[in-house]
């Protein structure tokens, strides 16, 4: 297999041009703390023999009776020579804190090293080819639990870096760049260079995120029946640039983008290529319009907003702000189910939000609350993003039912969604937090054979939130929650009665 | 009590002094202090006043002392200090352990901070504090705190083992002027496909693909997938040994495959485009429209149908109304014979989406079924994405089973939407009886039991269903 070669394909893409690592060094207090340690080896390197104590309680007899002698001959010598051993001792200690950064440059053709770690070496820029170890170090000597790092250039010498002064992401780098165009350097100890321990051998792998990447890749792009927008097209006259693409099949797209006054937002381009005048688009795009307008008005802290619609040729298109952060399902497939406290910390949240929306004038309702449209936030926090308004949009115009059938209640199948829908969707996407599994619908019928291998409800604990899940999800609207605010109240008295 | 806690907090922002640097830097003060305690306590200096004299005559030169003396120990602390922030060293399951590294000016320092005793974690400006129940605070610069492991280490930690800890940390996406962290980027300019593409817009007609082969007449229309055209070929008898006929013009089924720099060669990407030419490939059934050729150009993807001069089922039933049962029922012979043809192989294939828009009739009289877009072969396994048109999908299909019974569904919808004009109402078992259409006894019931709702209830096989259509006309099957 080629893997080998894509892995450096990547890394070349991953790879900046040059790298520029600014690290301090602490010289003056590495001069200082050295100078004292000297000392204090000196010090204690003699041993307290019999002589040495007579010696020492002698010359201490000597500087107590000397000492005020010559104090009372010369006092202000005495003293002046005192306060000049301070005076000393001030800037000495001030000078110690003088430091100078290293700067290192990574780039194509080699490393060059300014600052004190490379001062001893006779040049200043060196190509890869004349790198011949990187050495983990603990004190000076290759370890296993590294403090320090050298770069080692032969008969040239070497230049240290404290891995203190170093951030996780310079070493990446200069793994990346050795990785790349230095594979004759030998990393040492040989266990470091399997593992690229840092502490407790905690794996820095410089590919781990580029594997995330593939495996994402085939899922989210599937052909589609017009061209999508590519990086760099603008809309609006310029006001908006396309970033990249995030995802696109089918009807729809989505992609990154900068506005001009809003920063970096999420496009979401939905195509219908029927005729133009034909019934069923303009039904379509009427509807579009009536959504988004209702849509724009949302206004909550947990929610992407919706900052504006457009329609340019014959495209339509939700401007989207842009939250970053991981899906709940990737959350979850990652870091396994989460805890019941915590589940219940999540489906207060969440709750809030329904709760919101369907008090609104008149009620939003969602109609596609998944794990995958909302966000664990870089606050930890949880966020719904993607309204199925574009959906609902394409599947009038189409009359095709695209979307996540486990999280689909029963009414909404025949077309008549309710603000209990919404109910049944969280329902589900709690059950997928606790249980890692999305849920199967219960329609009562009994379904042989084939069925029996799935896993059905109710959830594995009959805790109380189970129970709560459990009447979300049921099928029919009269024995389901009958809203947001009476799950609230229940969530609420469960956190109750746990804290 | 709340507060009684919060005023005996204990807040770390440093690692402890080194002892050792502590040790050294007392050992350097001993002749000092001691000459000190000499001058001051021994009566033999003589009186306190002859000591506040002598300081007098030097007063220039001891503010001097007392100034670089202060300062320098002042800069020192200070950049000590800088040097003794703490950094977040490891995440695991018992705790997040705070502290750093060794290095020459200091040994190293670890705290653990088990998960239980978090009880809050704060992100106030460019510091971010973790509370301890235990009347601790960790406060790390964030700038170090994140210096080995991820901001998103430490959420998926407090997600994970701390669900009682107050999360009060600020969404940077406000914050950051560019949100596209390094990699989000790198990862968009990895997927930017480079202009690559010669066509933006369709196939006009008069545009030729294949080096000629194919010249385009006109669009034909779309579904959900693709756009198709109808055009004509200069090999009429490669299509000729596909099809019993001879003909020269063929349906391009057109797909817009993704291109990437990075994935450009990666078959995996081109499964939809790949699975239904496969699947077509397979299939040889008068009833199927059949499959001629397939290729790729400009990162498109065409498959080469026979032509199918005839109207979907919809189309006829919109502008003629609904079938009459003596009609319909040939037709439907032949759609029940053409699915037990596509559920007689091993694993049986699912067409996927059987709608009366899919199901062609040409001029003499002939049952086509068309689009492939959804066809897979019939896997035991939950399929997360529903697709298909509400009417026409079996209850078991919302589950994510899509069971070649739900075909028989599908069939049954259409058979129903065919002789009544109506689209079925989903999930509802209404009878074409119930509904008030004119049809034989037996035909009802065959309609009925194939959209039943439960799958006990409705046809296994479409083979049994072609065998009850079949007797139900014995004049029809000459």
């Amino acid at each position: 297999m080629n893997s080998e070669s894509t892995d450096l394909q990547t890394l070349a893409l991953l790879a900046k041009e040059e790298v520029v690592i600014r690290c301090d060094h602490f010289r003056g207090l590495y001069a200082l703390n050295k100078t004292i340690e000297g000392l204090e080896r000196n010090i204690s390197g003699i041993k307290p023999t019999l002589p040495v104590v007579l010696t020492t309680f002698v010359l201490l007899q000597l500087f107590a009776i000397a000492g005020p002698y010559l104090y009372n001959l010369y006092p202000d010598q005495v003293l002046g020579a005192m306060a000049f051993l301070f005076v000393a001792i001030g800037v000495i200690l001030a000078l110690s804190t003088i430091s100078k950064p290293n700067v290192f440059t990574l780039n194509a053709t080699g490393i060059s090293l300014h600052g004190p770690s490379a001062e001893k070496l006779p040049k200043k820029s060196y190509k890869w080819k004349e790198l011949k170890h990187i050495i983990f170090a603990e004190n000076g000597k290759p370890s296993q639990t590294p403090n320090q790092l050298y770069f080692s250039f032969g008969a040239d010498g070497v230049a240290e870096v404290e891995l203190n002064t170093l951030s996780r992401s310079n070493l990446k780098d200069i793994l990346m760049f050795i990785a790349l165009y230095g594979e004759h350097v030998e990393i040492q100890p040989p266990e470091v260079a399997a593992s690229l321990g840092i502490k407790d051998r905690k794996v820095i792998n410089p590919l781990d995120f580029t594997e995330m990447w593939q495996s994402k890749l085939d899922q989210r792009f599937a052909p589609t029946v017009f061209v999508p927008l590519e990086r760099g097209q603008v809309l609006q006259n310029g006001s908006i640039k396309i970033l990249g693409q995030v995802a696109y099949g089918g009807m729809s797209a989505i992609y990154l983008a900068t506005h001009s006054s809003l920063g970096t937002v999420v496009l979401k381009e939905s195509v219908i290529t029927g005729a133009p005048e034909s019934d069923t688009v303009k039904k379509a795009a009427e509807l579009f319009q009536r959504e988004a307008t209702l849509l724009c008005r949302i206004n909550h802290p947990r929610v992407a907003k919706i900052y504006d619609y457009f329609v340019e040729d014959e495209r339509h298109y939700l401007i989207l702000e842009h939250l970053p952060g991981r899906t709940l399902r990737n959350f979850i497939i990652n870091n396994g189910v989460v805890s019941e406290a915590m589940a219940l910390k999540w489906a207060v949240q969440l709750t809030k939000v329904l709760q919101y929306l369907h008090h609104m004038d008149p009620p939003i309702i969602h109609r596609d609350i998944t794990p995958d449209n909302i966000i664990v936030g870089e606050d930890g926090h949880l966020s719904v993003i993607d309204f199925g308004a574009a959906n609902i949009f394409l599947g009038t115009a189409t009359g095709t039912i695209v979307g996540k059938a486990s999280y689909m209640p029963p009414e909404q199948f025949k077309g008549r969604t309710t603000t209990a829908s919404d109910i049944y969707a969280l329902g589900g996407v709690l059950h997928f937090i606790t249980t890692g599994e999305d849920p199967s619908l219960d329609l009562g019928l009994s379904l042989s054979d084939v069925h029996q291998s799935i896993a059905r409800l109710p959830v594995k604990a009959p805790t109380k939130l189970a129970l709560l899940i459990n009447e979300c999800l049921k099928a029919d609207l009269k024995e389901r929650m009958p809203s947001a605010d009476t799950l609230l109240h229940k969530l609420e008295a469960l956190r109750g009665v746990k804290v | 009590m709340l507060q009684e806690l919060s005023s005996k907090k204990v807040v770390r922002q440093y690692a402890p002094e080194d002892p050792a640097v502590l040790r050294r830097l007392a050992i350097l003060s001993i002749p000092f202090i001691w000459f000190l305690v000499e001058a001051i306590c021994d009566p033999r200096f003589g009186s306190i006043d002859r000591f506040a004299r002598v300081i007098a005559n030097n007063a220039l030169l001891i503010d001097l002392a007392i100034f670089t003396s202060v300062a320098g120990l002042f800069l020192f602390y200070r950049y000590r200090q800088r040097h003794r922030l703490l950094t977040i060293l490891d995440i695991n399951d018992r705790g997040i352990s705070i502290g750093r590294l060794a290095d020459r000016a200091a040994s190293s320092v670890e705290y653990l901070v088990s998960w239980k005793e978090i009880d809050s974690v704060e992100e106030n400006g460019s510091w971010i504090t973790v509370n301890s129940k235990l009347d601790i605070s960790f406060k790390l610069t964030i700038d170090n705190a994140f210096r080995w492991l991820s901001r998103e280490a430490l959420i998926d930690g407090l997600i994970k083992y701390a669900p009682q800890a107050d999360l009060r940390l600020s969404d940077h996406s406000a914050e950051h002027n560019s949100p596209l962290s390094r990699y989000t980027g790198l990862w968009l300019e990895n997927l930017d496909s480079g202009g690559r593409r010669k066509k933006i817009k369709g196939l006009l007609a008069g545009d030729t693909l294949q080096e000629g082969q194919y010249s385009i007449i006109k669009q034909l229309g779309q579904g959900g997938q693709g756009r198709a055209y109808l055009a004509t070929t200069i090999n009429a008898d490669v299509i000729a040994r596909e099809v019993e006929y001879k003909d020269d013009k063929v349906v391009l089924k057109e797909y817009i495959l993704p291109v990437q720099n990075q994935v450009e060669e990666d078959q995996a990407m081109r499964d939809y485009f790949h699975s239904e030419a496969h699947i077509l490939g397979m299939l040889k059934h008068c009833n199927i429209v059949r499959l001629c050729d397939c290729f790729q150009e400009d990162y498109r993807g065409y498959l080469v149908l026979e032509y199918v001069r005839g109207k979907a089922i919809r189309d006829l039933v919109t502008t003629h109304g609904p079938f009459s049962e003596l009609d319909a029922t040939p037709i439907v012979q032949c759609l029940s014979d053409a699915l037990s043809y596509l559920q007689s192989f091993d694993p049986p294939l699912i067409h996927g989406d059987i709608s009366p828009e899919n199901i062609m009739i040409d001029k003499t009289g002939k049952t086509k079924v068309i689009d492939f877009t959804v066809a897979h072969q019939f896997r035991n396994e939950r399929q997360t994405t529903l697709f298909g048109k509400a009417g026409f999908l079996a209850p078991e299909q919302y589950k994510g089973h899509n069971l070649p019974a739900s075909e028989i569904y599908a069939l049954g919808a259409t058979i129903f939407f065919m002789v009544s004009g109506l689209d079925p109402e989903p999930l509802e078992a209404v009878t074409l009886h119930q509904k008030g259409i004119a049809v034989s006894e037996e035909f009802n019931r065959i309609v009925a039991k194939a959209m039943a709702l439960d799958l006990a209830h409705r046809y296994k096989a479409a083979s049994d269903m072609r065998a009850d259509l079949l007797a139900l006309s014995p004049e029809f099957n000459k």
